[in-house]
């Protein structure tokens, strides 16, 4: 019945959800199927490293399906994993060793090696201080910019799953842009 | 569309947003093919999901909803039995003072004067007069100096603690229970 019942926007079907939520692990693992690819992409782009974003997209399945009798059906399911994987991945980024970012030069770096090997450097490191300009901002501005760019949810999404009025989230989302405006700028500047 | 003058703020602010977006489209990379395996993997072995904080509080006040009430009711009825009691109580030590203070503090302050005096005055009083009696028994020749010294020793000890008994016992009692 609700194996059918999958679209672009995530789960939305209320019997799946039920099924999740009553325990049932084949109803899990079809919602392991399908939002994998949206949770890992969050991860990294938080993390920039391929094996950490592996690590914390599965932790964040794990937690979700250790709590999922706490997910209320106000937001969509999607919106619950994310905000569950973000807050995971900040959490991991906390507590990594200051160190060389190697990871994040990654697969781009090496197929690109032939062509130009300093552009993509420096492609790495601006993507670097992306990542830590976005790190760098306090709660709930960085939730929501992480939510928007980074997990792709609408500001309706992200209302729903933070569960604040929208204009609340506008009000946050607009706070989060001007304080990473002077980070960014470096980051353009150095172009 | 172009209503109002661009703001140089929203301006700075699109650049941003540009910004990230750029970042999120260069970091699409797919996740390894294995990993939705792997977390069903590590979802299967995984204990089964608890009830949850809210679940497991609303089935608590669900089974403790029926015994609550009467429990409730009870612990209304024993405080109105308490408040009724102790307001009685009170009513009562606030009429006491006016009928019965000053006919009891004569009766109990006599009693402790009394006690501390004759219990002085027994344990000192029959060593120094036996004493004296078995000296003049074995010497008869020294009559004089046993009994002026047993009469030296036996009269100040009873005197002075008749005297500090009842006149100590009566002035502590007095302002005492006055005060009371």
């Amino acid at each position: 019945m609700w194996e059918a019942a999958w679209h672009d926007g995530g789960v939305d079907d209320t019997a799946l959800i039920d099924a999740v939520q009553a325990g049932d692990r084949r109803a899990f693992g079809l919602l392991v199927d399908q939002e994998t690819a949206v949770i890992y992409r969050a991860c990294l782009r938080i993390l920039g490293r391929p094996h950490d974003a592996e690590d914390v997209t599965q932790e964040a399945f794990l937690i979700a399906f250790r709590s999922i009798r706490t997910f209320r059906n106000e937001g969509s399911m999607r919106g619950w994993l994310l905000r569950i994987a973000t807050r995971q991945s900040f959490r991991r980024l906390s507590q990594r060793r200051p160190s060389a970012d190697l990871d994040s030069v990654g697969e781009p770096f090496l197929a690109d090696l032939r062509g130009e090997p300093t552009r993509v450097v420096v492609a790495a490191e601006e993507r670097r201080e992306i990542r830590a300009a976005v790190a760098r901002l306090p709660e709930p501005y960085r939730e929501v910019v992480a939510l928007r760019f980074f997990g792709e949810l609408s500001l309706a999404d992200v209302a729903s799953a933070t569960g604040r009025p929208l204009n609340t989230v506008k009000t946050h989302l607009r706070r989060g842009l001007e304080r990473l405006r002077p980070l960014m700028t470096t980051v353009e500047g150095d172009r | 569309m172009n209503r109002r003058p661009p703001d140089p703020m929203d301006a700075d602010l699109d650049r941003v947003v540009d910004e990230l977006e750029r970042y999120a489209a260069a970091e699409r990379s797919e996740p390894p093919p294995d990993l939705a395996s792997r977390i069903r993997a590590a979802v299967d072995v995984a204990p089964d999901p608890g009830p949850g904080w809210r679940v497991s509080l609303a089935t608590l006040v669900r089974a403790w909803r029926a015994p609550a009430r009467g429990l409730a009711m009870a612990a209304v009825l024993v405080v109105a039995v308490v408040g009724a009691l102790a307001v009685g109580q009170l009513i009562d030590q606030a009429r006491q003072p006016n009928v019965g203070t000053s006919p009891s503090p004569p009766v109990v302050s006599p009693t402790p004067s009394a006690s501390p005096s004759p219990s002085p005055s027994p344990s000192p009083s029959p060593s120094p007069t036996i004493t004296p009696s078995e000296t003049p028994s074995e010497s008869p020749t020294r009559p004089a100096p046993s009994p002026s010294e047993s009469d030296e020793v036996e009269t100040p000890e009873p005197s002075e603690s008749d005297d500090s008994g009842s006149g100590g016992g009566g002035d502590n009692s007095g302002p005492g229970g006055g005060d009371d």
